[in-house]
């Protein structure tokens, strides 16, 4: 499903991670949390600050998991227990990662609250997560991801649930986090402007493959991957509205163990016999940018 | 231009709790509050605003989802609120909807075919051979191929089940569309074409649209006139290009800085802080004033109007301060 991705991510930077769904963002995710689900299997490297956790054995990783690689999801909702108040799982967290007690767990959970920028942090540590907005419910679950402070924060479509006045909150909440704390962060998202926002760097997703990387700027201003121009070119543009959008036809493929080629070849204007019969390699064709495409090659 | 339909004073209230005892009232959400717009024909109106704002309560009651709402609904200068029942149907017909989610929208047990037939069988249009070719003619036009019409749901793709609600929805031949976040439930690929269809249709067969979407950018691309709603009430109504150009109301502009745009890197975009209000403590004034960044006395004492500040009369905002910049 997802097949020879690498990439890295410096301290303090953000890897922004765009594709349709089924492209393989949210497993790659999963991987780095040692989560994806059977019968599937992982192979190859995931490096954190040094240490390789790749093969470690599966009773080790709740030491990871939450402590020095954490995870945001979609749907505060679903993220949170429905019958615990929310300062006791944040507490949960740093009783378990941090040997904290659970009276100064507690406190630490308030801490934790506050610097997320939920107002009177002492009273809302007792609500239930029903009784919060969902703007609220995502900065809860924020707080508790970096309750440890860790060196990876996974942030999987965090604010595809939330009205666009309270996206704008918790991008900025994420980015001021950003910068006090310096973690890493890996933001997936399907929105290419909401990524373009927040992102340093971005890799291009398709099928299961990095098919482009570059800086955020370089990426939306000179896409060279066709199924990037794709994507930026299907966005309706406040700044540049045109009559049509473009299209890009068909469906993501269903792959089977025995494909040729290129995976987007079906879908792509520019696709010739070369990008059928052969699987494109993701090169560098400028400096800092690379592309998975026989025709996008100088 | 004439109005096609006419939306006049619309309120919507759902009745919420346990009756009291002594008044032997139940207390009211107002999901909609004296809602007041016209579409023209062939005209595109947007509908805007953050979950819970009345924008699809507003739009199913224009459709006939509810029963008597309060206010008026006009459809071609007749009053379809107050119809018999015998004539309801017949200007029931002229307005169609589509639903967001088209997993849910359409029948699983049922065939392409008899989905797009029940509308018209419903309505007596046609004899079974009149039905089969007008079915045919349909699904072209929303660009499936014919044998779509002998499979179940099921075995579409969430762009292809919108493509047929859309046919469903035309099948009667409608005037007007309620298009009801019919983009959010689909893959960015997949957005761009299904905008596409609908402006071609509307082109092709002047049909007018109730477009009803959180997503600005969408708005920005297929409305004519776009109206902002907040806590119920209508804030801004205007055109396309003076609305996201100059929004006069606060709420708008706050709406827009925050909508994400492509090479816009690490911008202020929150203008707005705090979140909706919940629809039992509706503030005092003007609904927004909590959450706005110009709010004085006035605005928590006295509801500002919607009305038409300088200029252009076509641009209403219901703000003390309309104009002023954020």
């Amino acid at each position: 499903m997802v097949d020879g991705v690498s990439y890295t991510i410096a301290r303090g930077r953000t890897l922004g991670v765009v594709g349709e769904s089924g492209c393989g963002k949210s497993m790659t995710a999963l991987a780095l949390l040692g989560l994806v689900p059977k019968p599937a299997h992982v192979t190859g490297r995931i490096v954190v600050s040094g240490q390789n956790l790749s093969g470690i054995a599966a009773g080790k990783w709740p030491e990871i998991r939450g402590k020095r690689i954490a995870m945001v999801f979609q749907e505060p909702m679903t993220a949170l227990n429905p019958g615990m108040c929310v300062g006791d799982q944040i507490g949960e967290v740093l009783h378990l990662h941090e040997s904290l007690g659970w009276k100064e767990a507690r406190e630490r959970a308030v801490e934790e609250l506050r610097l997320v920028g939920i107002p009177s942090p002492a009273e809302r540590a007792k609500s239930y997560p029903h009784q919060l907005s969902g703007g609220m419910r995502q900065r809860v679950v924020i707080a508790m991801a970096l309750a440890c402070r860790p060196d990876v924060l996974i942030a999987d479509e965090p604010t595809t649930a939330l009205d666009v006045t309270i996206q704008a909150q918790i991008l900025e909440l994420m980015q001021r986090l950003q910068d006090e704390i310096g973690m890493a962060v890996q933001f997936i998202s399907h929105n290419l402007a909401v990524v373009s926002e927040i992102a340093d760097e971005v890799i291009v997703m398709y099928a299961g493959q990095v098919v482009e990387r570059a800086s955020a700027e370089e990426l939306f201003s000179k896409p060279l991957h066709p199924y990037t121009q794709g994507l930026i070119a299907t966005m309706p543009m406040i700044d540049n509205r045109q009559e049509q959008l473009a299209v890009i036809p068909g469906v993501v493929p269903h792959l089977d163990g025995n494909h040729k080629g290129c995976r987007f070849a079906g879908r792509c204007h520019k696709a010739d016999s070369e990008c059928r019969a052969l699987v494109p390699a993701l090169i560098t064709v400028e400096p800092a940018h690379e592309v998975a495409c026989h025709k996008a090659r100088p | 231009m004439t109005a096609l339909l006419s939306v006049k004073d619309l309120t919507i209230s759902f009745p919420v709790g346990r009756v009291n005892l002594f008044t032997g009232h139940r207390r009211a959400i107002h999901a909609v509050q004296d809602v007041s717009f016209d579409i023209a024909s062939g005209e595109t109106l947007a509908l805007v605003g953050e979950s819970g704002c009345g924008k699809t309560t507003a739009g199913r009651a224009i459709a006939g989802l509810y029963k008597a709402p309060k206010g008026a609904i006009s459809f071609r200068g007749q009053d379809i609120l107050d119809l018999p029942r015998a004539s309801r149907r017949t200007v029931r017909r002229a307005i169609q909807m589509i639903f967001q989610d088209p997993f849910s929208s359409l029948d699983p047990r049922m065939t392409v075919s008899e989905i797009l037939s029940d509308p018209l069988k419903v309505n007596g249009i046609g004899n079974a051979q009149e039905i089969r070719e007008r079915v045919q003619d349909l699904i072209g036009q929303v660009g499936l191929p014919a044998d779509t019409l002998n499979r179940h749901p099921h075995e579409f793709s969430g762009g292809q089940r919108q493509r047929i609600a859309i046919a469903r929805a035309l099948a009667p031949e409608p005037q007007i569309v309620v298009a009801d976040e019919p983009l959010s439930a689909l893959d960015v690929s997949v957005q761009s074409q299904v905008l596409n269809l609908l402006g071609a249709l509307k082109r092709q067969r002047g049909l007018s649209y109730l477009f009803i979407s959180h997503d600005l950018a969408a708005v920005h691309h297929i409305a004519d006139r776009v109206a902002v709603m907040y806590l119920g009430r209508l804030v801004e109504i205007a055109g396309r290009d003076a609305l996201f150009a100059a929004p006069r109301h606060p709420y708008t502009q706050g709406l827009l800085a925050a909508v994400p745009r492509i090479g816009h890197r690490r911008r202020r975009r929150s203008l707005i802080e705090g979140d909706l209000p919940g629809p039992l403590a509706i503030p005092s004034g003007c609904g927004f004033h909590p959450r706005c960044p110009l709010a004085k006395d006035i605005c928590r004492r006295e509801r500002p109007e919607l009305k038409s500040h300088a200029g252009d009369r076509a641009h209403l905002a219901a703000c003390h301060f309309a104009g002023e910049a954020l």
